[in-house]
């Protein structure tokens, strides 16, 4: 090995943070352009509005005309907020968690493994594109469903919503990144892993009730999916009151922020763990059909 | 039961068959973009008679895989008549399905899922064929093809060669009278892509009523394989015939190749000035001379021949010398494209 | 060498047989499909999970609002609901996501289309083994909420005869839509695989799945009166739990209810044989049976 002399680690250190800042130019590239499909493409044709609003829509409406059946009708925004919240959810589970599942059926697996830019950026761009294309469909299900079943929101305070609204998005797309990673050691099976888990998660999430009316056990197991506390926290914020709570919102947020750098974490080292697999055991290729 | 008509009409029969794809909004069918309109068949009339296998050559978009499935009734055509056995295969579709089977190439096709045997058992149920043979058949055809060993492998473990044979035999189960070949060896490696060949080959020599009808890109093929050919360009059938017509279609005159022992220079001013002799070229190669002859019409060789033996001269070889397949298609679809290169330009100016 | 075995007789014997041959096949394929879909024990869970899910979901809204383990009348109408429901997840949703997986995944939809069987038969052949796996699920989904939640339904008191008319008839009904769905299916460009999930979250709205239509807006109440569906479930919660239950049709007896449910599912199964069929020519006509969207 060689050693380098005084005057060559002088020169190299600009280099290196020359090259430092490509490689940052670059990920930010390979991030936006992973990013773009979501954000552009997917909203060329109009029948998202459809598929992605109106449907979610149906079902919201069905869980909400329980309550009204019921004869509790402020439990209504409860439902619709759910609602909203878990459009992000199924985008994690269907377009993150089994994105490169679908990317290796297509063959594009491989060349995103053979880009030059790491993988996380490309994850990173999913992730973004995903957030914020869900996002417009959150708000659209949101003010929809809001306006038919005139629901109205008090909030106590928007710096802690937006907290915990945003860091519950962060920590959920980093779950949903180390899924896609991890699902990569399964074929078949991802999706009856998908459709296996949808509805339970939905369930202990608290979608269409407060996750305290599970007990305060399997809400305690159930606050590991990062929806569920930050569904908690925002519905607690803005729905004062209405409900028995999980525990307060500034805890909840406090824990959110644990689970984000958890999620994002394992994010990277599950990555890591494929990009072994599939270079150096060569078992990442098979595509069933 | 055979159709009654069957010993009296073609396998295979299309009249003035066109084909229009409209794209719509956005969408791009068939080769159309948004808002264009392609026509993929113009007036298509072809006669496929029994017991041929007949190449249709074409390039990507030509039209031959519309014809396939206006054929196998995939398809409906704009307009025009196609016929299976006499049968209308827009009105009669039963009937046809009863007759035909289809194999395509270069797609993944089959249900992974399934072994190899039941994958090709499902399909004789399809057709209607008892249990009992659908399996005596299955266990002859795959042995027929090589694939005895993977009878009970999964189909998702096949190889691409070793799928594309199961879907011949899939396509064979069903014992059809008229075999379609979309391409079928398209992405097969030279074993694999023989393997098909050799046993449409030997299909077709165990009854005299079967048909097939082969879409390639592989001239060689379809020089082995075909009786008749048709080339179709843009949506037209340019040229038809047999291989050897196509090839002669080419040639204006008829070209030799002569080996000869010694090459005195006076002797091609001779063949220069003989009647029937259009060209000569001599050339000098190690101890031997190779001579290229063109010829008015190929009656001209024996005389050509004698007068170079009087001269002196000694003939050592003599071969006719043909345009290839590929030579005759390119020269045709070449054609074809600049001709209506020149109608396009001219209806501009017009 | 190959038996040439088709000449003579054959022909006309294997044209008799098709249609029960080709409805076994396409039974045997869908339950082959079902069964490699995953692992048992994961297909298992999958079975149970959603109806499951669904249940426990309304169980705790039930409990939210009732503040307590109460069992009132419209606890067993939830939860009979949610259960019954599965059929139309299977059949509606399923048959059309067959085809169309036929067509892009497997990129078999071609071959057996142009084969002699009519692919009406292979599509009924195809929802078979889904209503079975939807029987299983129904079954399971029942228990656990009459066992653990305590939905009030007296094994003994179920009026067998009426529930079996009623799954016969959901049946007819509940493939007749799978079948002019994946009609459907067929000659949409893009969103052809969320269309069925479309129509199904959309029935689930219109004909009471887990509430009552009493609580509609009027306009959908009256649209909710068109579906067999409507009838097929009060039907079968009043062969499960009795005339305890009667929220939807309140003052309708059961004989007049299973007319109305006869009658709209002949209705709806020759409105989706004919769509089918209009489907079906375009999808030939314009070249879709064997063309993948890459959606």
């Amino acid at each position: 090995m060689s050693t380098l002399t005084p005057s060559a680690e002088a020169s190299a250190a600009p280099a290196e943070r020359s090259f430092a800042r490509q490689g940052l130019r670059l990920g930010i590239m390979t991030m936006i352009g992973r990013a773009y499909p979501r954000l552009v493409a997917a909203n060329r044709e109009p029948d998202w509005i459809f598929y992605e609003v109106a449907l979610p829509l149906l079902q919201i409406c069905a869980f909400a005309l329980v309550y009204k059946a019921l004869g509790a009708p402020k439990y209504i925004g409860i439902v619709i907020l759910g609602g909203g919240m878990m459009a992000f959810w199924i985008n994690v589970l269907w377009s993150m968690a089994a994105q490169l599942h679908w990317e290796r059926q297509s063959g594009n697996l491989e060349l995103y493994l053979m880009a030059p830019a790491s993988m996380l950026w490309i994850l990173a761009g999913m992730a973004i594109g995903g957030m914020l294309a869900t996002a417009v469909r959150a708000a659209a299900v949101l003010i929809l469903g809001s306006l038919i079943f005139g629901v109205t929101y008090h909030v106590v305070s928007y710096p802690l919503v937006i907290l915990a609204f945003l860091f519950s998005l962060v920590a959920l797309y980093g779950l949903g990144s180390m899924l896609a990673s991890l699902y990569l050691l399964y074929n078949r099976e991802v999706w009856a892993i998908q459709e296996v888990i949808q509805e339970p998660v939905a369930l202990l999430t608290g979608s269409y009730v407060p996750v305290r009316a599970l007990g305060p056990i399997v809400a305690g197991f159930a606050a590991l999916i990062p929806l569920t506390l930050g569904l908690d926290a925002v519905r607690q914020l803005v729905f004062p009151h209405l409900f028995a709570t999980l525990l307060s919102p500034g805890w909840e947020v406090a824990i959110l922020g644990v689970l984000v750098i958890v999620f994002c974490g394992g994010a990277a080292w599950s990555l890591r763990y494929i990009e072994y697999r599939a270079k150096v055991l060569g078992r990442l290729s098979l595509k069933w059909q | 039961m055979s159709h009654p008509a069957e010993r009296d009409v073609p396998a295979i029969q299309t009249v003035n068959v066109r084909r229009v794809y409209h794209a719509r909004g956005g969408r791009s069918i068939g080769g159309a973009k948004a808002g264009k309109t392609v026509v993929a068949l113009d007036g298509v009339s072809l006669n496929i008679a029994r017991g041929e296998i007949f190449g249709l050559l074409g390039r990507n978009g030509a039209g031959k895989t519309t014809l396939i499935k206006i054929l196998t009734t995939l398809l409906a055509p704009t307009s025009g008549q196609a016929y299976i056995d006499g049968m209308d295969v827009t009105r009669e579709v039963t009937k046809v399905r009863q007759r035909i089977a289809m194999v395509s190439g270069g797609e993944q096709s089959g249900y992974g899922i399934l072994t190899v045997r039941e994958q090709l058992w499902m399909f004789a149920q399809f057709y209607g064929v008892p249990s009992k043979i659908a399996h005596q058949r299955i266990d002859e055809l795959l042995s027929a093809v090589g694939l005895g060993d993977q009878a009970n492998q999964k189909v998702y473990a096949l190889s691409t060669g070793m799928r594309q044979r199961m879907n011949l035999c899939r396509a064979l189960v069903s014992d059809p009278e008229i075999l379609f070949l979309d391409e079928p060896t398209v992405g097969l490696d030279v074993e694999a892509s023989r393997s098909v060949r050799d046993y449409v080959r030997q299909w077709m020599r165990q009854d005299p009523r079967r048909t097939v009808l082969l879409t390639t890109h592989y001239m060689f093929e379809a020089d082995e394989l075909c009786d008749h050919v048709a080339v179709i360009n843009h949506g037209h059938i340019v040229a038809e015939g047999t291989t050897d017509d196509l090839k002669r279609g080419l040639q204006e005159h008829a070209r030799f190749q002569l080996e000869m022992a010694e090459w005195l220079p006076a002797f091609t001013e001779m063949l220069r000035n003989r009647d029937g002799v259009v060209e000569a070229q001599a050339e000098q190669r190690n101890d031997r001379t190779q001579l290229r002859l063109a010829l008015l019409r190929e009656e001209f060789i024996v005389p050509t021949i004698a007068s170079i033996n009087e001269a002196g001269g000694r003939v050592l070889a003599l071969r006719r010398i043909e345009p290839t397949l590929e030579e005759a298609f390119v020269r045709l679809v070449g054609d074809e494209a600049e001709s209506q290169r020149e109608a396009e330009g001219a209806e501009v100016n017009g | 060498m190959i038996e040439t075995t088709s000449a003579g007789g054959l022909r006309e014997r294997i044209a008799a047989s098709r249609t029960w041959q080709t409805l076994r096949a396409a039974t045997w394929l869908e339950w082959q499909a079902r069964g490699n879909w995953t692992n048992p024990i994961l297909y298992g869970i999958y079975l149970i999970v959603r109806p499951m899910t669904t249940s426990l979901v309304l169980v705790l809204m039930y409990w939210l609002v009732s503040g307590a383990h109460a069992h009132g009348g419209l606890f067993g109408f939830l939860i009979a609901g949610a259960a019954a429901w599965t059929f139309v997840d299977q059949i509606v949703a399923g048959v059309p996501q067959a085809v169309l997986a036929d067509r892009e995944e497997y990129a078999m939809l071609k071959y057996v289309y142009i084969t002699p069987a009519r692919f009406l038969v292979v599509l009924i052949g195809r929802a078979l083994p889904r209503m079975l796996v939807a029987f299983i699920s129904f079954t399971v989904t029942l228990a656990f909420g009459v066992a653990i939640l305590g939905v009030p339904v007296d094994v003994r008191m179920i009026n067998y005869p009426l529930l079996l008319l009623a799954l016969v008839l959901g049946f007819v009904g509940i493939t007749a839509l799978g079948i002019m769905l994946a009609g459907l299916a067929l000659v949409l460009k893009r969103g052809a695989w969320q269309m069925p999930q479309a129509v199904t979250g959309a029935l689930y709205l219109v004909s009471g799945a887990i509430f009552p239509v009493a609580v509609l807006p009027v306009w959908l109440r009256d649209i909710s009166l068109g579906v067999p569906l409507t009838y097929w479930l009060e039907l079968t919660r009043r062969a499960l739990l009795g005339s305890r239950i009667g929220e939807t049709f309140p003052i309708a007896s059961t004989g007049a209810i299973l007319g109305w449910l006869a009658l709209t599912t002949v209705i709806l199964s020759a409105v989706s044989v004919i769509v089918f069929r209009i489907c079906d020519y375009f999808a030939r006509e314009r070249g879709q049976i064997d063309r993948t969207t890459g959606y």
